[in-house]
């Protein structure tokens, strides 16, 4: 609890101590994209639904290409998006108070691939839109060589909605 | 200036911010902990039902999957809470800054620039 209140209180200490955004921008031709792209996976994902067999493939390919073309050409447009350096730098700052370190240590062990814990801006909605597209390929790949079993499909599919959630919902709470 | 009215006014303007911060937070929460649940219920149901016995890897991958998911949605509700602090401090600023400024142009100075965490280009 003593940890918790120590991390707000530095958190708090970093931000009254600068005038600068800590977060990118709101896109709203993102948002919108990422909302469009969505209805296109959600139409693919009716028409497999309870799994699908290989035979099916074909019909299903021009909507796998679509969706995934899509999701792909918003991930170009996520990656160039600025991104305030400033965020970065609070992120250092905080890594240098002995009681944040520890905490991110415990939290995110060293050489466990999550060097950083409080990195409070990544590229934001690129590492869920990079999942995306992966998620779309594997199942596409995967229907293509066997067929989706019903489980599969699902397991797909809510992967995907796991994803999308996470990037649509912080996209709209960047809006001022 | 009128100490209890702009106490009062930054209170309800730092109130609002938070609430409306706090259930998106609660929201998300609760929707994503559920899906992340369903997944791993899922993945141990492909591999007792035998659905992806000829594919390991496929297993694995849905595994590692998850694993991105939950690192993920950590970084999200970090990012919301961020971003519910800067909107608390926004509206705060904005009701002293604001009172500041009535008095000063009111008097004929000049008023003083807002510092806003969020519009300040780094």
């Amino acid at each position: 609890m003593l940890r918790r209140a120590t991390v707000f209180l530095c958190l708090m200490f970093v931000l009254t101590a600068c005038t600068v955004r800590l977060l990118p921008v709101y896109d709203e031709a993102l948002y919108s994209g990422l909302d469009a792209a969505n209805v296109k996976a959600q139409t693919l994902f009716s028409a497999v639904a309870g799994g699908s067999p290989r035979s099916a493939f074909g019909q299903n390919a021009p909507a796998y290409n679509d969706t995934i073309g899509t999701f792909a050409a918003l991930l170009t447009r996520a990656q160039s998006r600025p991104q305030p350096s400033i965020g970065r730098r609070a992120s250092d700052r905080l890594m240098k108070l002995g009681t944040v370190a520890d905490l991110c240590a415990e939290i995110a062990p060293p050489g466990e691939g999550e060097p950083d814990c409080l990195a409070l801006v990544t590229p934001y909605a690129i590492a869920e839109i990079v999942e995306i597209v992966e998620i779309l390929s594997k199942m596409r790949d995967r229907h293509k060589a066997a067929g989706l079993g019903a489980l599969t499909t699902e397991g797909f599919v809510n992967d995907y909605n796991i994803s999308i959630e996470q990037a649509m919902t912080v996209e709209a709470a960047l809006q001022d | 200036m009128d100490i209890d009215q702009v106490a009062a006014e930054m209170l309800a303007n730092a109130k609002d911010a938070l609430a409306d911060g706090w259930d998106t937070l609660d929201t998300f929460r609760k929707s994503q902990l559920r899906k992340i649940a369903r997944q791993g219920a899922l993945i141990s149901q492909m591999r007792i039902s035998g659905e992806l016995k000829d594919d390991p890897e496929m297993l694995d991958w849905f595994a590692e999957q998850l694993e991105d998911k939950v690192r993920n949605f950590a970084r999200a509700v970090a990012n919301i809470t961020v971003l519910t602090l800067q909107k608390a401090w926004n509206a705060v600023v904005g009701a002293i800054w604001g009172a500041i400024n009535g008095i000063l142009t009111g008097n004929g100075f000049a008023a003083l620039p807002i510092p806003s965490l969020g519009t300040v280009a780094d």
